[in-house]
């Protein structure tokens, strides 16, 4: 019995892990640059995508870096098709307590998919980029 | 001090698990099997299994990421508790299933095995692959620290499901388990908050010498035991 409520409980707060805009962002706005990212990133346009990376971010991740990332990942998928979903969160970073809206894109493509996710601050720079 | 700290964390999670082991072997080929059924016991159980989910198929999934960002406290629990269940039920069917006879010196030996064989991978291959000039002092030689106590917690809980497995004391697993969640929802929980570095390794040297002094506990426990049996 206390192990179908755990499973219930799981269940529960799964389904309710859902959009969730912070305040302070418009959610057509996040929805707007990520979408441009993602496209981006397909067009082989690196430079511009790095360019709006946080400036402490570009002191830690270099142009090369993101370069290497996405040539693996894009030979790996193959030709960009579509993007299926968007999803939006908040989340605080840890040491400043800044906001950040956090969003989640996956696209489609030739050979598989790609699930990105970015983080945003106010002025809508990347603080944090990861792509699986 | 760069270097020092770096060729102590390199020692400790490389070095330290292959000596013990091969000392082990040396002083008696019995030790073999239960230090490779613990090897293998890790990579079964945690990186074939639950790491591969964890690391290649939830993160492709948009309700995880948001699970991860919206509810952070109980999704370090349900890692820790996930990590305590694999690895508990797995020291707990590998020896049932490959070690038909064993002493606490069997246990310990498969607990060396299985925390260093994580020790090598998770730590140990990254400090290699890593240059240790890009990392601080302090972060290298608690890397190494860390791993230290790891083992000590590992041996500690292969002792605790030997009992269950040969002395009939089933619940010692989910002592294990809950024990296990414990150790890794404290360590994680205060890491994520913010709290410094040296507490919770304070913390985790604690949690290792309860589990030395448990797995004394028992060395004496069978020694006396079986010198009443003589």
């Amino acid at each position: 019995m206390k192990r179908l409520i755990l499973i219930i409980s799981i269940l529960f707060l799964v389904g309710c892990a859902s959009n969730n805009v912070p305040e302070g962002f418009e959610e057509d706005d996040l929805k707007q640059k990520a979408e441009s990212i993602v496209q981006l990133l397909n067009n082989n346009q690196l430079d511009e995508v790095y360019a709006m990376f946080r400036s402490d971010i570009q002191s830690m991740v270099t142009m090369e870096d993101l370069d290497k990332i996405i040539t693996d990942k894009l030979d790996l998928i193959g030709e960009f098709k579509e993007i299926s979903q968007i999803a939006i969160t908040d989340t605080k970073d840890p040491s400043t307590s800044e906001r950040y809206a956090v969003v989640i894109i996956v696209s489609e493509h030739k050979d598989g998919k790609s699930t990105y996710t970015v983080s945003f601050n106010k002025p809508l720079e990347i603080v944090g980029f990861y792509i699986k | 001090m760069n270097t020092i700290a770096y060729g102590f964390s390199l020692f400790i999670s490389i070095g330290l698990p292959i000596l013990i082991s091969i000392f082990l072997i040396i002083k008696s080929r019995t030790y073999f099997k239960p230090i490779a059924i613990g090897v293998l016991t890790f990579l079964i159980f945690q990186v074939f299994t639950r790491v591969y989910v964890l690391q290649e198929f939830l993160p492709t999934q948009v309700w995880y990421i948001l699970f991860t960002y919206q509810y952070p406290t109980l999704y370090i629990f349900l890692l820790s508790f996930t990590a305590g269940l694999f690895e508990e039920c797995g020291r707990f069917i590998m020896m049932k299933l490959f070690i038909k006879k064993a002493n606490i010196k069997t246990a310990i030996a498969f607990g060396i095995g299985h925390g260093g064989i994580e020790a090598i991978l998770f730590v140990g291959v990254a400090l290699i692959m890593t240059n240790p000039i890009l990392i601080d002092t302090q972060s290298l030689f608690m890397s190494g620290l860390e791993r230290l106590n790891a083992m000590i917690i590992h041996v500690t809980f292969s002792v605790l499901v030997y009992k269950a497995v040969y002395h009939a004391k089933r619940g010692n697993v989910l002592i294990a388990i809950l024990a296990h969640t414990l150790v890794n929802f404290i360590s994680v929980y205060l890491m994520m908050n913010g709290v410094n570095l040296w507490i919770v390794e304070g913390i985790l040297i604690v949690m290792a010498m309860i589990g030395l002094a448990i797995v004394h506990l028992n060395w004496r426990m069978e020694n006396e035991t079986f010198n009443l049996d003589n």
